[in-house]
């Protein structure tokens, strides 16, 4: 088969072939280099050139027609990956993909970044009742020029971000961006894909953020089809005052303080005032995700939590005595109920003892709880305490809805108007049982590049499928 | 050959064999109202009193014919049912008799009190109340006295009591003056006397600092800028 177009007088000065077809010296070419920016504009990503070649294929020695020359320009020239050899012409070297392990970018010249070169248009006019013939051949190429990066990995890396504020003030933040590598053909007749830009999730895209504030309540990554870019996306949003319990993906819930006893599915009327001690209801509600990894009895600890620290705070509260001069009813006179009552153990250093933690182990999280519970300490004044709990039940997620249980219980407090506050545990928790470094220490390994699952994409699934294409050579 | 798969299979999640022998939860117990004075969820208790103030009313017979009393002013199917006004509406109080009964003093005024009532409480019987003295005279119970405790729920091991009484009570000499009070018994769920003085003003439930603010914690001020990875 022709690897050239044809017979000329005279020898080409310089060379100007690819994947195998050399054109004769019957040829002007000219060379339009664009300069691509990165989508932050503010570097050059590569430069795309584009080579156009007019020119005329004339007849092989022995040949009475040009169509064996045309069927292999047609075969060879419409090949994506093939090398690209235009040299000698005061261009400087430019041979792009030459034959060689593709990833020594630097030392054996250029590779293209973006699957090419890629052939454009085959343009084809007939002379002199096909002996001879017009060609027009364009072929975009795009290749980095900057010598120091010429063996980086990444082709852009850069990001825009959107910051909000709701109406509550709570912050927010999604933040996208692109990372995109390059990637080729090893040869024109090579179907691998090499690499793949997911490869590069775990290095470039484990974008840490300060979880004693926020939560990251989105991450996206989008893959383009030629497997080099990835669009990515993370959003977050400022945690409330509470925050979330340690090993909790998600919490949601509410205490409600009523006046009165609820018994029988019936509410006993009490009128409130400011110097007698009556009865209160206080209902505690909370649903609960626990990160998947884990076990999720964790739930049931959170809101064990909760309700323990709830209940104690009744020995804040106030029962005025019945008769002021009775010595056995001076309970709880305080006017300012003392603070620090309730303590829980101390957790480990790498959890609560300074800033966020490392990646946990799997069972880690369960002895972050224990060690909560360890070493918890109830008020020491057992007698003061004034609370009954009247309901427990909890509904548990079935199936598609298993990622969520709900806890629920009710107790009656007995205390003063003025107490209330206090003697329910408003505004207060167990401390490491909610928020700050206790909840950050146990999500920092699934809130960046990944979460649970990894879902790694293979390279392996991957494959160009080409049509009759990429043909060697001198065949 | 495995059949090749879009997403690497990850490996299994280790086992969580370690957290069998973890129970966090065994080192909880909740509190409840064992202190007695809080124990109390609901507790009704008066005194009625019953006064028959020893009056005979005597019945002299006709001496002439006189129309029956009704309390009717209107027939029930009469035309102008609805628009009958005074002095025709309301009830019929005038009496055609021309008598005069005689009303005498038969004996002295009795006064009876009937201590009445009922509790909730959890964890401990209720005592039934009793009266003592109606002003300056001892109470003296009579005719037969009902009460009784019984257990109507179980919260979590703690028994919920309820009882009733009923305790009829006399005294010897009626109250008089300052004494003639009629006596008021104290709701211990309320935690209140009826002599109890009343406040000027209602005081406002206190507030605590939140969590965040707890006396010793530090304070460090929020970060949230994000931290991106340096380029590699």
């Amino acid at each position: 088969m022709s690897n050239t177009t044809g017979v000329a007088p005279l020898p080409d000065i310089g060379t100007l072939a690819y994947n195998g077809i050399t054109f004769s010296s019957l040829y002007h070419s000219e060379i339009h280099g664009q300069i691509i920016q990165d989508d932050a504009q503010r570097t050059t990503k590569y430069v795309e050139y584009t080579l156009n070649v007019e020119g005329q294929v004339t007849l092989e020695a022995g040949q009475a027609t040009t169509d064996a020359t045309w069927q292999a320009l047609r075969a060879q020239l419409s090949v994506h990956g093939g090398t690209l050899t235009y040299k000698g012409k005061g261009f400087g070297p430019f041979v792009v993909n030459a034959p060689g392990p593709r990833g020594d970018i630097a030392g054996s010249g250029l590779n293209d970044v973006a699957w090419g070169p890629v052939p454009k248009i085959i343009h084809f006019q007939p002379l002199g009742a096909s002996r001879s013939a017009n060609i027009t051949w364009q072929c975009v190429t795009r290749v980095p020029e900057v010598k120091q990066f010429l063996a980086t990995p990444v082709l852009q890396f850069n990001w825009g971000a959107t910051l909000t504020y709701d109406e509550d003030g709570y912050s927010g933040m999604v933040i996208a961006g692109t990372l995109e590598i390059p990637l080729t053909r090893t040869s024109a007749d090579s179907r691998k894909v090499q690499d793949i830009v997911d490869s590069y999730r775990q290095r470039w895209l484990n974008i840490r953020f300060d979880l004693t504030q926020y939560r990251v309540v989105r991450r996206s990554f989008n893959y383009s089809r030629d497997k080099r870019k990835c669009e990515w996306e993370f959003a977050i949003e400022q945690l409330p005052p509470m925050g979330l319990p340690p090993g909790a993906v998600n919490a949601h819930g509410t205490m409600s303080v009523r006046k009165g006893m609820v018994a029988g599915g019936k509410t006993i009327p009490i009128i409130p005032s400011g110097k007698t001690a009556f009865g209160w209801t206080i209902s505690l509600r909370a649903t609960y995700t626990v990160r998947s990894d884990e076990d999720q009895r964790l739930a049931a600890v959170m809101f064990y939590s909760l309700l323990w620290f709830r209940m104690w705070s009744s020995v804040r509260g106030n029962i005025p005595p019945l008769t002021p001069d009775n010595p056995k009813q001076q309970l709880d006179q305080r006017k300012q109920p003392a603070d620090g009552e309730l303590r829980a153990g101390v957790l480990p250093p790498e959890i609560g003892g300074g800033g966020v933690a490392a990646a946990l182990g799997k069972s880690k999280i369960t002895n972050v709880w224990d060690t909560i519970f360890r070493n918890a300490r109830a008020p020491a004044n057992q007698l003061a305490t004034s609370t009954l709990l009247t309901d427990f039940g909890f509904d548990e997620g079935l199936y598609l809805d298993s990622k969520t249980i709900s806890f629920h219980a009710s107790w009656y407090l007995v205390t003063s108007l003025s107490c209330i506050l206090q003697a329910s545990g408003v505004w207060r928790w167990l401390e490491n049982t909610a928020g700050g470094s206790a909840w950050a220490g146990t999500m920092f390994d699934i809130m960046g590049w990944r979460s649970v699952l990894v879902n790694e994409l293979d390279k392996n699934f991957d494959l160009i499928v080409d049509f009759g294409g990429g043909d060697t050579p001198n065949k | 050959m495995a059949t090749p798969s879009l997403v690497k299979v990850e490996s299994a999640p280790p086992s969580h064999t370690a957290d069998v022998a973890i129970f966090p939860e065994a080192g909880i117990s909740l509190p409840w109202g064992v202190n007695p004075v809080a124990s109390w969820i609901d507790y009704r208790c008066w005194v009625e009193v019953n006064l028959d103030a020893g009056m005979a009313l005597h019945k002299p017979l006709p001496q002439a014919v006189q129309p029956v009393d009704t309390l009717a002013s209107v027939g029930i199917n009469d035309v102008n049912l609805d628009s009958v006004l005074k002095p025709l509406g309301g009830v019929n109080m005038v009496s055609g008799s021309r008598g005069v009964d005689v009303i005498q003093r038969m004996a002295t005024s009795t006064y009876r009190f009937i201590l009445r009532g009922w509790g909730v409480r959890a964890g401990y019987q209720i005592p039934i109340p009793g009266l003592v003295a109606i002003g300056n005279s001892p109470a003296t119970p009579e005719r037969v006295q009902h009460a009784y405790n019984m257990i109507v729920s179980n919260f979590a091991g703690i028994p919920i009591w309820f009882a009733q009484w009923e305790i009829h009570y006399i005294v010897g000499f009626p109250p008089q003056g300052s004494q003639a009070q009629a006596p008021i018994p104290a709701n211990v769920a309320q935690h209140i006397t009826p002599d109890a003085k009343l406040p000027a003003t209602v005081k406002l439930p206190w507030t605590q600092p939140d969590q965040r603010n707890q006396p010793g914690r530090p304070s460090a001020p929020p970060v949230g800028i994000p931290a991106l990875p340096r380029r590699q």
